[in-house]
């Protein structure tokens, strides 16, 4: 046999199995990224679990939520990443002109942390904590005088957007999960 | 006897084909757009679907038709290389479509509650890079067999 033509042969058995273990991969990664999130309870997000603290005058707000996530794949879970946004709806006094109070809803808090990764077959439990130093208020923003506190109660509606992002299978495969306006609670 | 031979090889590698490149995806995206997520039915647009759908069938049909003309062709052939590198450059549009009709970046919503997104636009581009290698060997068999035409159509003849 010709040296050229044992070069192709080992070129070829190289390509096939290089092609051979991306598809195995891309498949195991995609059943494992499907067998995640349709599995009721692996996903533990809660907003009624979390421990949260509002206080307007003095202003002082903070929260901590905690949330679980099983990995039931066939690969490690890398890059972990929650975001939370928080907007709380209320009326304002005197908004846009005296005499007329405007329903408004304020993103107040946008904050994302890395988690790191969950080996496979774990469940990996984790806090999500928002400091009152991460939230956001428009400048000259005053609790006491701007929201009109004679309505509901409750005068304030929280509302969160929660966004869980992974990558599986070496980053092969990215997963995004949306919850949108989930109502967290009033005050009073 | 030979040409019966290898049209009878040309179908089962379009048969192949078929499954691989339009049965086995079809089936898959049907799957995934009746997913359920913790229980919630996942929405997508008709319109995401539709063109997902038409573009799978779209190249999975000229990859069907490319690998007929090459596996029906004699062994060693220029005409078979020939196809060979058509067929796989077929396949770099036909994953390439995947990326272009919104396959790779998959959004659904799910009704009351938000959104999932699968993005697999990364591991389209590890296909494309095999792809690559995959090439240089069909130009390679594309210049092998013309420059050893004389030898290889003798061992033709004796066999």
């Amino acid at each position: 046999m010709r040296a050229s033509r044992v070069f192709k042969l080992v070129f070829k058995i190289f390509i096939s199995l290089l092609t051979l273990s991306v598809t195995v991969v891309s498949i195991l990664g995609g059943l494992s990224a499907f067998m995640i999130l349709t599995t009721p309870g692996n996903i533990g997000i809660n907003p009624s679990d979390a421990d949260f603290n509002f206080n307007p005058s003095p202003l002082n707000i903070n929260f901590t939520l905690p949330f679980n996530l099983t990995n039931a794949g066939y690969f490690d879970l890398e890059n972990l990443k929650l975001e939370i946004e928080l907007a709380m709806n209320y009326s304002h006094v005197d908004y846009p002109v005296p005499g007329v109070n405007e329903t408004r809803v304020l993103k107040i808090f946008n904050k994302t942390q890395n988690f790191g990764n969950i080996p496979k077959g774990l469940t990996g439990n984790f806090n999500f904590t928002g400091l009152f130093s991460d939230f956001h208020f428009p400048p000259l923003f005053n609790f006491t005088t701007d929201i009109d506190w004679h309505r509901g109660p409750p005068a304030i509606i929280f509302t969160a957007n929660f966004t869980i992002s992974l990558d599986y299978s070496l980053g092969l495969h990215s997963v995004t999960i949306g919850f949108v306006d989930i109502p967290l609670g009033g005050f009073p | 006897m030979g040409a019966v031979k290898n049209m009878v090889r040309g179908f089962i590698y379009t048969s192949i084909y078929v499954i691989t490149t339009i049965v086995i995806p079809l089936i898959t995206f049907s799957w995934l757009f009746q997913l359920t997520v913790e229980g919630i039915p996942l929405n997508f647009e008709q319109q995401e679907y539709q063109s997902v759908i038409f573009w799978v069938t779209a190249f999975g049909l000229v990859i069907c038709g490319c690998a007929f003309f090459t596996y029906s062709s004699p062994k060693k052939s220029i005409r078979r290389a020939v196809f060979a590198l058509i067929q796989i450059l077929v396949n770099c549009l036909y994953i390439w479509s995947y990326r272009f009709s919104g396959a790779t970046d998959i959004e659904f919503t799910i009704v009351g509650f938000g959104f999932f997104s699968l993005d697999i636009s990364q591991m389209v581009l590890v296909f494309m890079g095999i792809y690559f290698f995959t090439i240089v060997l069909k130009v390679y068999n594309i210049i092998d067999f013309t420059i050893n035409r004389e030898k290889i159509r003798e061992d033709r003849m004796k066999a």
